[in-house]
């Protein structure tokens, strides 16, 4: 046994001597960032989900930005929609390079939307694209035509559609598409440098970028699920950027003087919904707004989301395409709640299910919490409640069986524009509330502004049905959230995309010296 | 040792393994549909069954196995279906990275439980015996994902001695080898302690301190030996132990290795991803296993696997 022992420690100084050394301690100009989730699917034609834009807003450009400003040209200078709203004709950047020296031409253009749209897509939000599109004609190197089926506005406005990243024609038909995952190549402002699945994702400057070389070297992006870790990263200097902190850790990230709380506002919204059949009283107005001033949403905003979310006065956010100001938020008050309740014959001990994803990530951080929180106010008001936490596979599944229960929670990340939401959640025939809602003047809104191709025309379309929604209440809002991301001192100054945490304009990052 | 007795022991490890895939592969489809996952939020009926067609999920679950099984015997798990690589790549590549982790691991619960298990029993009822009792009660009940925040911020945090987490240098190795050791330490040093406390009160222990042995050799020498064998049996078991904590430690640590990887494969219902990450540790634990049948021979050679 002595000798067992003898060679164990043997063991342990052999594993120290030979274990190494490769420090991971990031150089000057790198940025170390440590996010709960990771995608390496680098293909912008096979979009899985739209947390495939985190690598993929690295690596590639689309047509054009959605920003704080408004639309913003990209690899397109500029467009002109005809007046049947059924072609679009894009005039393309000149100069622009890919990675490997290739010029970007219209024939990339064409080539990506028409991979988008092919019979055998695996793009997860090819619909919009193969509903509108007809055919994409190359006029010249640097003109290309959308030639549509009907007029399709809510391209400029859609993160998913307008931001798809185009590839480059000539290299992708060389390697083909598990060629171009290993090794992908778009005009964007970093280049990749070397991964490894499931692990990091690291991204170098694309010195030739053409709107400017970024400031930082290099970008690795690291898999770290825990959140105590990610926070511990940050405090310690081994990261530079940490996305998805929640609850405590938010307070003190705040406290500490080296780092910051920098916001990707209005990335996601959620509401509160009810089955019609198993909870047939919801349908009564009253009951909803009895919900409404049930739970006191600030409170919770304040005390469990650390103020990264705010109380919503309507399903659209203020950076919501067709966001109507002036809203006001349904007020806390109990005993309206009673009241309400009381009219509309429900009694006090009725038993309801509430179901939430527990992993929503950006719409609602901390939703078992607010769960919790939204469960126990309407106790306060007399029901019993029970609570259903479901992880995304479950979730997903129930929601598309259609089975949700008496009560459940909506999230819609990604709310750039309001049609999107109105798709989703608010149509008789909207996958995520299975009939729910059914509402035919909503209907037929949504098939009006599907049609018009005057922006502020369409952007009235959609503020009718907020406004409208804000009287009927199908379903209530919750909050609008931001993602916020810490920050070490490292970085001087930076802005995340505004209304989506996925596309964090990383190349505008500046460093402290 | 016979043939006879490595061609049972052949024989039993691959029955295990075949039996192991059966329940691997039942487990991980109980988990749900991974195209739900994967699907957009408008797919159609249609549209899912495509993206089932695509992956082999469409077929009968005997046929789907039969499939899996023949495969794995050529070295294909199938491609990860979140990493769009082969599985059995992910795990490889990360299996140097587990196996550094578990060996320092299970070396560092061994070489801190065995002398305080031997301290404990010579010192027995004092407070020496004592400390060790509640050292290994506590190394027993803290979860290890707890021990492993609080070594992080007590370390790392707040000392500013150790990495907080990450992989390549010995320092990186340090706090998620204490946390996994810590726990397995606690449990060979309980048995350590019971397992020397019958020893040292034996004839033969008697018999040496009577003919005058140093008290040392007494301890380590005769009485060690003789505990031997219910301690190499818990640092056996223990190697399920740690593979276990890994799935827990790699993730608070950020260690590549197999566990962290099929924490995540599991969320994602990645089918391939986790079947070659369980099958593999399934592998290494039925090869530790019989590592120890070896050691209890060397150590007692009355010990016998022919049949009489």
């Amino acid at each position: 046994m002595i000798k067992m022992l003898r060679v164990g420690y043997g063991m342990l100084v052999i594993v120290m001597c030979t274990f190494a050394s490769n420090s991971q301690a990031a150089n000057k100009n790198e940025i170390i960032v440590a996010q709960p989730v990771l995608r390496q699917q680098f293909d912008p034609t096979a979009l899985v989900a739209t947390t495939d834009f985190m690598p993929q807003d690295m690596i590639f450009d689309g047509l054009f930005n959605l920003t704080e400003d408004g639309i913003t040209p990209a690899l397109a200078v500029s467009w002109v929609v005809s007046e049947d709203g059924k072609q679009i004709d894009f005039t393309l950047r000149d100069g622009v390079k890919f990675h490997n020296g290739d010029p970007f031409t219209a024939e990339d253009v064409k080539f990506t939307l028409d991979r988008v749209r092919a019979p055998d897509s695996k793009h997860a939000y090819r619909k919009p694209f193969t509903d509108a599109i007809k055919d994409v004609v190359v006029l010249a190197p640097n003109k290309v035509r959308f030639v549509l089926s009907g007029p399709w506005p809510g391209y400029f406005t859609g993160v998913r559609n307008a931001t798809v990243g185009i590839l480059p024609h000539a290299y992708y038909e060389k390697v083909g598409p598990e060629g171009f995952q290993k090794a992908p190549i778009g005009t964007g402002p970093f280049k990749l440098a070397g991964i490894k699945s499931g692990e990091w994702s690291q991204f170098d400057a694309n010195d030739d970028y053409w709107n400017g070389r970024p400031n930082v070297d290099s970008v690795k992006k690291l898999l770290v699920k825990e959140e105590f870790t990610r926070y511990a990263m940050l405090a310690n200097n081994e990261a530079d950027i940490v996305m998805g902190v929640s609850g405590p850790l938010l307070d003190k990230i705040r406290a500490d003087k080296k780092a910051r709380i920098i916001m990707s506002k209005y990335s996601g919204t959620s509401g509160f919904y009810f089955n019609k059949t198993s909870f047939p009283e919801s349908q009564d107005p009253r009951v909803r707004l009895a919900f409404g001033h049930a739970i006191d949403l600030k409170t919770i905003a304040t005390n469990i989301l650390g103020d990264v979310c705010e109380p919503a006065a309507s399903i659209f956010t203020p950076a919501t395409f067709g966001h109507l100001p002036g809203l006001d938020i349904i007020s806390y008050d109990p005993a309206k709640a009673k009241e309400l309740l009381a009219e509309a014959g429900i009694k006090p001990g009725m038993e309801l299910t509430d179901a939430i994803h527990s992993a929503s990530f950006g719409s609602l951080p901390n939703a078992p919490a607010v769960q919790e929180a939204i469960a126990g106010y309407l106790e306060a008001v007399g029901f019993k409640i029970k609570r259903e936490s479901y992880d995304t596979g479950a979730w997903l599944k129930m929601m598309r069986a259609g089975k949700q229960p008496q009560l459940f929670y909506g999230p819609s990340s990604l709310p750039d524009d309001g049609s999107a939401t109105l798709e989703s959640w608010f149509l008789t025939t909207s996958p995520w509330s299975s009939g729910n809602i059914s509402v035919p003047e909503y209907d037929a809104l949504f098939k009006e502004q599907l049609v018009e191709v005057d922006p502020e025309k369409r952007r009235a379309i959609l503020q009718g049905f907020a406004r409208d929604e804000h009287e009927r209440h199908a379903g209530l809002p919750l909050f609008w959230c931001n993602t916020p991301f810490a920050v070490g001192p490292k970085i001087k100054d930076w802005s995340p995309s505004l209304g989506s945490g996925y596309q964090m304009n990383l190349d505008q990052v500046t460093l402290n010296q | 040792m016979s043939s006879r007795f490595f061609f049972q022991r052949f024989v039993q490890t691959v029955l295990t393994l075949v039996l192991l895939s059966m329940v691997v592969f039942g487990l991980a489809r109980l988990s749900g549909d991974p195209v739900l996952i994967m699907a957009p939020p408008e797919a159609t009926d249609a549209q899912l069954d495509q993206m089932r067609a695509e992956y082999g999920l469409d077929r009968p679950l005997p046929v789907q196995y039969w499939r899996f099984i023949s495969r794995v015997a050529q070295g294909d798990f199938g491609m990860s279906i979140k990493w769009n690589v082969p599985a059995i790549d992910i795990v490889i590549e990360r299996f140097p990275a587990t196996l550094l982790l578990a060996t320092t691991s299970i070396l560092f619960g061994i070489l801190l439980a065995l002398p305080v298990g031997i301290l404990s029993a010579v010192k027995r009822d004092t407070w020496i015996d004592n400390f060790g009792k509640i050292v290994a009660l506590a190394g027993q009940s803290m979860p290890t994902f707890w021990f492993g925040i609080l070594l992080i911020l007590i370390f790392a945090v707040y000392g500013k001695w150790l990495p907080t987490s990450g992989y390549g240098t010995f320092s990186h190795l340090i706090l998620p080898s204490i946390t996994l050791g810590g726990f397995v330490a606690a449990a060979i040093m309980r048995v350590t302690r019971s397992a020397m406390l019958d020893a040292l009160e034996s004839d033969y222990i008697r018999t040496a301190r009577s003919r005058g042995v140093a008290e040392w050799r007494v301890i380590m020498v005769h009485a060690l030996k003789n505990a031997a064998i219910p301690i190499v049996t818990i640092i056996g078991l223990q190697a399920a132990t740690i593979l276990r904590g890994a799935v827990v430690t790699e993730t608070v640590f950020v260690w590549p290795g197999i566990g962290k990887i099929a924490v995540d494969a599991v969320y994602a219902r990645d089918f391939p991803l986790v079947q070659a990450a369980v099958l593999t540790m399934g592998v290494v634990f039925l090869l530790v296993n019989l590592i120890v049948d070896f050691i209890y021979i060397y150590l007692d050679p009355r010990i016998s696997y022919q049949k009489k």
